[in-house]
């Protein structure tokens, strides 16, 4: 297997999971949407903040996104939390956290 | 962002003054331009780790252009580099990439009256940070035209940064440093945040937030996400069953 062998599979394979994500999952109740798209959110959360994908790591992003929490919380709009949140990383980064 | 002491959930859609739907508001697309900064920095990086661990350039911009998954794509030139056979890395690639079929069923609703093009594209341009961007917005047109956008500027960003970053080849600033990993969980909680309007959801995000925890240390990449949502959603129906 060659990596351009690779890749197509990769693709294909891809397009096929999304594709059957938005046309054969059946239509699912308003209620249920709410509760996917809560637990889609939280746990894209937990994966990005206290993981590495396979293990867990507690790193500048907690205190990162602690600070979203609270600026997201007092209504903050989403750029400037983005902002204040990435800041927060780089600096704890900086001084060597 | 989303007005949180009033009473939409999502973006606030502009209207013109006949009552129809207008653009995209601009703290959506500031938001947008946000997530574009970062989605762009890691396409760079991925474009640097794709050559340097020995995929051509040109093949490593077309991956960012067909298979357009970041995790995926990350993981496979990881697993690669690593020594990794290429039919492993691309069945580990693969996993991560589940999570798209959960995707599809949370946004679904928003295309079931489109074309089979515009079907076609909205599949290609789904992502997390586009899913997670429209799926709190309770009016459909403004998802749909939200969607858009996002999906267009994330893929955009993606494939230019991967560009640059494949035929700069060394010198990127490691995004992590730039506190940029940061922005995706952010941008995920402060959608999550006006969006816990219920028992329901509140049991939903903490359940899928344990199981995601939880599953993490023992499963392969991109099960544990899988795991976390279905878990979320049963822990969700189970509460709310016994309300009823």
């Amino acid at each position: 297997m060659s990596h351009l062998d690779a890749i197509v599979v990769l693709a294909l394979g891809t397009y096929a999971l999304r594709w059957a994500g938005l046309n054969l999952v059946p239509r699912l109740g308003a209620a249920r949407v709410r509760a996917v798209v809560a637990a889609i959110l939280a746990a894209l959360v937990v994966l990005g903040t206290v993981t590495d994908g396979t293990a867990l790591v507690v790193d500048a992003r907690l205190p990162a996104v602690a600070v979203a929490a609270v600026l997201a919380v007092r209504g903050w709009p989403l750029i400037a939390v983005l902002v204040a949140a990435t800041a927060t990383a780089a600096v704890i980064r900086a001084l060597g956290g | 962002m989303r007005d949180v002491k009033g009473t939409a959930s999502g973006p606030v859609a502009m209207r013109g003054a006949g009552g129809e739907p207008a653009a995209v508001g601009a703290a959506d697309r500031r938001a947008v331009a946000g997530l574009a900064v970062a989605v762009g920095s890691y396409g760079a990086a991925f474009g640097v780790l794709g050559t340097t661990a020995g995929i051509p350039v040109w093949l490593v911009i077309a991956m960012s252009v067909f298979v357009y998954a970041g995790g995926a794509q990350f993981a496979y030139v990881g697993a690669i580099a690593a020594g990794v056979p290429l039919p492993i890395a691309v069945s580990q690639a693969l996993l991560i990439n589940l999570r798209f079929v959960l995707f599809g069923a949370a946004i679904g609703h928003l295309f079931r009256g489109a074309g089979a093009l515009g079907k076609g594209l909205a599949a290609h341009l789904m992502v997390d940070e586009s899913v997670a961007m429209v799926a709190t917005e309770d009016d459909e047109e403004a998802a749909r035209r939200l969607y858009r956008l996002t999906g267009l500027a994330l893929v955009g960003a993606w494939c230019l940064g991967t560009t640059i970053g494949a035929l700069a080849a060394t010198r990127i600033p490691d995004p992590a440093a730039l506190g940029l990993d940061a922005a995706f969980p952010t941008a995920f909680l402060a959608l999550l945040v006006p969006y816990m309007d219920g028992p329901e959801r509140v049991v939903a995000a903490l359940g899928a937030a344990v199981a995601t925890a939880a599953t993490v240390p023992f499963l392969p990449a991109g099960i544990p996400l899988v795991v976390g949502i279905l878990g979320g959603v049963a822990a969700a129906w189970a509460t709310g069953r016994r309300r009823v």
